[in-house]
């Protein structure tokens, strides 16, 4: 049980490039922290920073409040789950499992015995306790070598991609258990994975690391509500934040695909920027034609034509494809490069309950509310606001956000209000908008690039004796 | 016809050509108990090229050629080695008429034991292989191992030069390594034969070392160290079981390269004392007062280290082997 901290961590190889840029984490006693990022992030070089494996150019590696950059691998009591499972070839797997903890010499053998034999259950690697590494999957290995960390009793554990060789069925319950028995010891744990949905899952902090730099550092929830810039925004997530580039006209927020207008704050935080970048969660998004999404707070309206649709059981992931203003490219290319990782994409997911009708080549229109936009800046890459640092809007019609479709909102549930007893037909806003003849709520944008409307679609939305034909509508 | 069959039907084809031209020399021209060894070789030949048709359309992973090549190699061995046991065997030191053996003495294995020349030059060759292996096991690891670890500045060019050694000509360095000694005066000691063997054995164990050496777990090392052991239990958990069958395994193959390394000792022959075993029974072969029954069971007793080793440790071979020449 041990505090453990790095600060301010650099190292630099002899060809002069950097893998670790000035690193500072701190994993207080019996915690877990979580370092995530892609390849080439630098974790698995702070992990073996950590174990004693490596040395830092500078820094220091603070064990229990003691700066033990100096103090030799075996003598840390730190345990190490590698990602190549380092299993010894000549022993089977329960030798393998003891092996850590015989080498101590500390924990009685009866004991040991006890605990692979605990382990191996849990880890459902009885069967293959008497059998050798090459006869084993990787995902046997790598269970193997979780087990052989957690029955050695050490202060600290550092996981290098503990889970990344299991199978979907496994991982879930291995991850669970190995998170478990850490919990049950209050050990100070540190586990290093390129899979975001995992890291937020295993830890009670999480570290973002890229190109050897800390991007942020917080609990899941921060991470994922307020992320503090692009990179995080990009990579936390699954599937990944839209990013998409956005001008500003007065108080209006122009998006390839809609107009969002600016509230007070929303403007305050923009300040005399022309361009930002818009964040909107695929899993934020809303079909409009479904009832939840009549509940949005401040709901602002995509459409688009859907490129593809990957069905995921419960929801599915729509892919609208819009195009980049050739502008801003240049910019956000330099971001990418930055970062060297793909942020921005010419579409626009939305993660859809399965029973949307999203076919490929139709059009769909996505609700999401204002309140859940990210907004960032494109000069520096960082975060301008997030959802949960929107003031509650206030009573005054000139401070309240407002957005483009803030009106159709209210007259749906107008309109609701006023069908017939037993109608249980699912206003959309193109309903409403069509009734109103408003041209701004149906606008057509340039980004629509291939949409044609289809009046004799069969799964389109039933139109009132009242409303006009969509045809008839003028465009923006 | 598919590629596969066209190729199965042409290598049964040329079986069964070079089956039925043996069985026709072997019966037109050979005479005795030899004529059945050349009809038995044919027969196996003719007889792969007529299951060789059968199954040219078969499913199953084949390679006839493979087959085929296989049985000529086997010939091309074996009938030497019948002819070095006929005539280590022979009754009387007679030069045998066949192929195969017609009555088997074995009293000439006794005479070779006995023998002073084959012990000096057995213990000459023994003595200059272990040297020989030592220096080039304790050079040529450590040379592999960082050829391995990438370590070496420009190491591909280097391993380039190695393998270059190794098919140079050894008599090139090994001629003027041997004027060098003569010149120093030490050509007639018995441990002088060294120097020219490294010259192939280095190179030859750095080649060797580098596949034995390549895909192991050398990590595995941290793994050790951070689960808390000491140097003792790197050299227990790591280098004596899983570098330390493959070191034995590179230094068994140099030995027995080294022990028969002609040149070497076709160079250094100007006394018996330094003069190794292969040189000895080249030397005796053309010498008509030594027995040359005796002669072929030296032979026969030399290579009973090397199939030793080959039963020993056949898969390790392979599997070292293979990976050189990967």
């Amino acid at each position: 049980m041990t505090d453990i901290e790095l600060r301010n961590i650099t190292l630099d190889l002899a060809d002069g490039s950097r893998v670790l840029d000035d690193v500072s984490l701190e994993v207080p006693d019996g915690t877990n922290l979580a370092i995530c990022g892609p390849g080439r992030a630098g974790k698995t070089t702070l992990l073996r920073i950590l174990a004693g494996l490596a040395d830092a150019t500078e820094g220091d590696v603070l064990l229990g409040g003691v700066v033990s950059n100096r103090v030799s691998p075996r003598d840390r009591n730190l345990s190490m789950v590698f990602s190549d499972f380092l299993l010894h070839p000549h022993l089977d797997t329960y030798d393998n499992m003891a092996f850590a903890a015989l080498l101590r010499r500390i924990q009685p053998e009866d004991e040991i015995d006890a605990l692979v034999e605990e382990v191996a259950d849990l880890l459902a690697l009885t069967p293959v306790l008497d059998e050798r590494p090459a006869k084993l999957d990787d995902a046997q290995r790598q269970r193997a070598a979780v087990g052989r960390s957690i029955v050695r009793d050490a202060d600290g554990y550092l996981f290098d991609e503990p889970f990344a060789a299991q199978e979907p069925r496994l991982r879930g319950h291995v991850r669970s258990v190995t998170v478990q028995w850490q919990a049950d010891l209050e050990r100070t744990s540190i586990f290093a994975t390129a899979h975001p949905e995992e890291a937020v899952t295993l830890a009670d902090q999480v570290a973002v690391l890229n190109l050897g730099w800390v991007h942020q550092v917080g609990s899941p929830r921060e991470i994922y509500d307020k992320p503090a810039d692009l990179f995080v925004a990009g990579f936390m997530g699954s599937p990944a934040m839209n990013l998409v580039p956005a001008t500003i006209e007065g108080s209006t927020l122009r998006l390839p695909f809609a107009e969002v207008r600016m509230d007070a704050d929303m403007a305050e935080k923009v300040g005399d920027r022309t361009v930002v970048v818009v964040g909107i969660r695929p899993e934020h998004c809303f079909d409009s034609s479904k009832s939840e999404s009549h509940q949005l707070a401040h709901p602002v309206h995509i459409e688009g034509r859907v490129d593809d649709a990957e069905w995921g059981g419960k929801t599915q992931a729509v892919y609208l494809g819009y195009e980049i203003d050739p502008d801003i490219e240049d910019q956000l290319t330099a971001i990418e490069d930055d970062f060297e990782f793909d942020l921005f994409h010419n579409f626009f997911v939305a993660q859809l309950s399965s029973d949307s009708e999203a076919e490929i080549g139709s059009t769909v229109r996505i609700s999401v509310s204002a309140e859940q936009l990210h907004l960032f800046d494109l000069e520096t890459a960082e975060r301008l606001r997030a959802p949960g640092e929107i003031p509650e809007p206030e009573p005054e019609p000139d401070t309240e956000i407002e957005t483009a479709s803030d009106s159709e909102a209210d007259d749906v549930a107008e309109l609701a209000a006023d069908q017939a007893p037993g109608d249980t037909t699912v206003l959309t806003a193109a309903d409403i908008a069509a009734a109103e003849d408003d041209p701004e709520a149906t606008a057509t944008y340039d980004w629509m690039v291939d949409w044609e409307p289809e009046p004799e679609a069969p799964k389109e939305a039933p139109k009132f004796d009242w409303m006009p034909d969509k045809d008839d509508q003028p465009d923006s | 016809m598919s590629p596969t069959v066209r190729s199965r039907l042409l290598a049964s084809g040329a079986a069964f050509v070079v089956g039925f031209i043996l069985a026709n020399y072997g019966i037109l021209r050979v005479a005795g108990p030899d004529r059945w060894l050349w009809s038995a070789i044919a027969v196996v030949l003719m007889a792969t090229g007529a299951i060789g048709v059968i199954i040219s359309d078969s499913p199953r992973r084949v390679s006839v050629w493979a087959i085929v090549g296989f049985e000529l190699m086997v010939a091309f061995t074996l009938v030497p080695l019948l002819w070095t046991f006929s005539v280590a065997t022979a009754p009387d030191l007679a030069t045998p008429t066949a192929v195969l053996p017609q009555q088997v003495d074995w009293s000439v294995f006794g005479d070779a034991w006995g023998d002073s020349t084959y012990w000096n030059a057995l213990l000459a060759s023994l003595l200059v292989g272990v040297l020989a292996t030592v220096i080039s096991l304790l050079v040529g690891l450590p040379a592999a191992h960082a050829f391995v670890q990438n370590r070496v500045p420009r190491g591909r060019q280097l391993y380039l030069l190695v393998v270059a050694l190794l098919l140079a000509p050894a008599v090139v360095f090994q001629g003027a390594i041997a004027d060098q000694l003569r010149s120093l005066g030490v050509i007639s000691w018995r441990l002088a034969p060294v120097l020219p063997v490294l010259v192939l054995t280095i190179p030859l164990t750095i080649w060797l070392g580098v596949a034995a050496l390549h895909n192991l777990p050398w990590t595995l090392r941290d793994a050790i160290r951070v689960e808390g052991g000491g140097w003792r239990d790197e050299l227990r958990s790591f280098v004596l079981p899983i570098i330390g069958p493959n070191v034995l395994l590179v230094g068994l193959l140099v030995f027995i390269v080294a022990v028969n390394d002609v040149t070497a000792g076709a160079v250094m022959t100007s006394t018996e004392s330094s003069r190794l075993l292969p040189a000895t029974m080249l030397l005796v072969t053309g010498d008509l007062t030594y027995p040359s029954g005796r002669v072929a069971a030296m032979g026969l007793l030399l290579l009973i280290p090397a199939l030793v080793v080959l039963f020993a440790a056949p898969r390790r071979i392979l599997h070292l082997v293979g990976r050189t020449y990967r």
